[in-house]
């Protein structure tokens, strides 16, 4: 098994996964918390397809994020931004709990939407990344990441939000039963 | 240039390491504790990491004699009664029911962590010994997938899931302390 195999099939598991549990969830469920401070569904979703637009689009590549190019932000009302804030908070890192309460979710298929293009796009980059050298850095200007960082962050970000969904997931069943 | 198995057991203690700095510092009654009744609670979720990760390396990758019975911790921990239906991974968690997981005496933190430990000590030696052309060979002779390769992929998956659902019940917890 190649190291290419091993991380497309991460990629792909996690999202078909994040795809089952969510894309029968209505709006009320997507931002159901079962406390203030804990991060809703339609949050966990939109930040861990961002966090994957990030990586291979901006990190593993100059093609641009799809966020950018495909002229997603359109489509998703943000929380105003903070003063001074660095490109990944766009993809929800560092947001406070009162920005994640504050998230309009996006009806599920457009969020599910973005998610596909992202996921549809970072395959197919995967198939001509080189791998033969993982310690080079990162295409992200100014930043120190390598190419391996990068993908360890990939292969261990998806299915942990994909396990906090399905377990918030759980929890809304339980409550409606 | 890093391979798979490098890729997969990095990754893997990396997310050990996030896991074991969130529950080192619990108390048996944190461990135990759920959100909601129904939910898993921090010890059967570690009780499901650690063995799921013992019964795949001895009996997928390898033929080994799991460290469960070979250290005598079948006979020491008391799970629930296993039911009429039940399959080979039941007492690695799989299969448990809402109540089987509520009645389920979680050992003492310290014991279930030193299992743990122990797992991925043999884990490591099992991995770093291994041949990485025998991860294309099938799990069983008799068919031709899945592949041993998949052992990988799926305790990559199962260490990054549990680290998010240990970090998502850490966080409810603080909110409602």
């Amino acid at each position: 098994m190649e190291l290419r195999t091993l991380i497309g099939d991460t990629i792909t598991f996690n999202h078909q996964r994040i795809v089952k549990a969510t894309k029968d969830l209505t709006p009320a469920q997507l931002h159901w918390q079962p406390t203030p401070d804990t991060n809703h569904i339609g949050f966990l979703m939109f930040h861990t397809f961002r966090v994957l637009d990030q990586h291979f689009h901006r990190q593993l590549s100059l093609q641009g994020e799809l966020w950018e190019r495909n002229k997603w932000g359109r489509h998703f009302a943000l929380p105003p931004a903070p003063p001074n804030v660095r490109p990944a908070w766009s993809t929800g890192n560092s947001w406070t709990s009162v920005e994640v309460a504050s998230f309009q979710v996006p009806p599920i298929d457009q969020l599910l939407a973005y998610g596909d293009s992202v996921y549809q796009s970072a395959m197919r980059k995967l198939e001509t990344l080189d791998l033969s050298d993982l310690s080079r850095t990162s295409t992200e200007p100014g930043s120190t990441a390598t190419v391996g960082s990068v993908l360890y962050r990939t292969t261990t970000h998806l299915p942990q939000h994909a396990g906090q969904i399905e377990y918030l997931v759980g929890m809304l069943q339980r409550k409606a039963a | 240039m890093i391979d798979t198995i490098s890729f997969a057991l990095d990754s893997m203690n990396k997310e050990r390491q996030a896991t074991l700095k969130l529950v080192e510092v619990m108390t048996q009654e944190q461990i135990r504790w759920v959100p909601a009744p129904g939910s898993n609670h921090i010890g059967f979720i570690l009780l499901n990491l650690f063995r799921s990760e013992d019964v795949f390396i001895h009996t997928r990758l390898t033929s080994g004699t799991q460290i469960w019975d070979k250290d005598g911790w079948a006979k020491h921990w008391k799970l629930p009664p296993p039911s009429a239906t039940t399959g080979p991974l039941w007492s690695a968690g799989n299969g448990w029911t809402a109540e089987d997981v509520a009645s389920f005496q979680v050992p003492p933190l310290k014991e279930l962590l030193a299992y743990g430990q122990a797992v991925r000590d043999e884990t490591t030696k099992v991995l770093t010994s291994f041949n990485p052309t025998r991860l294309d060979e099938p799990m069983n002779p008799a068919n031709p997938q899945p592949i041993k390769g998949l052992v990988l992929r799926i305790l990559m998956i199962h260490e990054s899931e549990h680290r998010g659902h240990v970090e998502l019940l850490t966080g409810i917890m603080k909110a409602r302390a």
